[in-house]
C-alpha cells in the first residue's frame, strides 16, 4: 500500500508541477486506490506548498469545505458510479472538464472559492483560506 | 382539481412499482444475473424515457433534466456491465424485466401521445413515480437478494444517485 501511495505522490507531483497552468484534469487510476482506501495525498512540491484532496463520492464532495494556505492545491477525485464536474459557483468562472468515474482534476487557489457540480447542483464545496 | 392530480399521479406510481412488485411476488428470489438484468433494463427504460425529453420537450429545464438523466444511467449501465463482465455472469432476462419492459411500452405510447405543456408535465410525474418504484425495489428486492458482494455494493452504490434524481424530479414537476 505504501509503494501505492508513493507512486500516486510522484505521479501527482510529476504532473501538477510542470507547465504554467494552474488546473488539470488527469486520469487517476494510481490515486484512486490511495484515496478509495482513506489516504489523503498532502504531497509537497518544491515550492512548499501542499496538495489537499477532496473525493467525489455518493453524490457529495467529502469534505465539503476544506481549508488550505494560499497556493495550496486542491486535488478532486471522482471515487462515485456517474460523471460529475468541479465547477466554480455560481458564474463557472473555472471549472473541469466532465469527470469520468476515476477521473480526477487539481487546481492552485490562491483565494476562497465556492463550487458545486454543475450537472447535480445541489453538491456544494468550499475552498477556503487558512 | 387537486385531488384530481392527485390521483392520477398515485395511479401512476402505483402502476410503476407493480412493474417491479408484482412478478416477484409470485416469484423465487431473484439470482444475481436476474438482478443484474433488472438493473440494466431500469436504467436503459430512463435513459429512453429521457431521450423521447430531449427530442419532444422545448422546456429547457426539462431538456437539462433529461441529458442529465441520460448521461448518469448511462454511466450507471456501464459500471453494471463492467461488473458482471469481471464476475462472468451474463444478465438473465426475468419475469421483472418483461414487466419493466411492458411498462416501458405503455409510458412511451403515452408520453408520445402529449405535446408541449402537458408532455413536460407528463415526463417530470412519470419521472418522480418511476425514481419512487425503483428505490423502493432496490432497496427491498434487488440489494437483499443480491448474493455477490460486489453486485450489492454497485446496488448500495447508486441509491444515493437516485435520490438525487428523485429530488431534481420532484422540483421539476412542482413547477407544472
Amino acid at each position: 500500500m505504501s509503494i501505492t501511495f508513493g507512486v500516486a505522490i510522484t505521479l501527482f507531483t510529476l504532473s501538477g508541477c510542470s507547465g504554467s497552468s494552474n488546473q488539470q484534469n488527469t486520469p487517476a487510476s494510481a490515486d484512486q486506490s490511495a484515496a478509495a482506501n482513506g489516504f489523503t495525498p498532502n504531497a509537497v512540491d518544491n515550492t512548499h506548498h501542499n496538495t489537499d484532496t477532496v473525493q467525489i463520492k455518493a453524490m457529495a464532495f467529502s469534505p465539503a469545505n476544506i481549508t488550505i494556505a494560499k497556493g495550496d492545491t486542491v486535488y478532486w477525485i471522482n471515487n462515485d458510479v456517474v460523471a460529475h464536474d468541479v465547477s466554480q459557483f455560481p458564474d463557472r468562472t473555472w471549472k473541469s472538464a466532465l469527470l469520468q468515474p476515476h477521473e480526477s482534476f487539481s487546481r492552485v487557489f490562491d483565494d476562497s472559492s465556492s463550487y458545486y457540480c454543475s450537472i447535480h447542483p445541489t453538491m456544494l464545496g468550499k475552498v477556503l483560506m487558512k | 382539481m387537486f385531488k384530481v392530480k392527485t390521483s392520477v399521479k398515485w395511479v401512476g406510481a402505483l402502476a410503476i412499482a407493480c412493474l417491479f412488485l408484482a412478478p416477484a411476488a409470485n416469484a423465487q428470489k431473484l439470482t444475481d444475473p436476474e438482478i443484474a438484468s433488472v438493473a440494466v433494463t431500469a436504467n436503459q427504460i430512463d435513459v429512453n424515457y429521457g431521450k423521447i425529453a430531449v427530442k419532444k420537450s422545448h422546456n429547457a429545464d426539462i431538456k437539462k433534466f433529461a441529458e442529465t438523466m441520460i448521461r448518469d444511467h448511462e454511466g450507471v449501465i456501464k459500471q453494471a456491465v463492467a461488473l458482471v463482465t469481471k464476475l462472468h455472469v451474463t444478465p438473465k432476462t426475468n419475469a421483472t424485466t418483461k414487466s419493466l419492459l411492458e411498462g416501458e411500452k405503455k409510458t412511451t405510447k403515452m408520453l408520445n401521445s402529449k405535446k408541449g405543456k402537458a408532455f413536460d408535465k407528463a415526463y417530470a410525474d412519470n419521472e418522480v413515480a418511476y425514481h419512487e418504484a425503483v428505490i423502493n425495489a432496490i432497496k427491498t428486492t434487488l440489494i437483499p437478494e443480491s448474493s455477490n458482494a460486489e453486485l450489492k455494493e454497485l446496488l448500495t452504490s447508486v441509491m444515493p444517485v437516485l435520490e438525487h434524481h428523485l429530488h431534481m424530479a420532484k422540483e421539476m414537476a412542482a413547477k407544472f
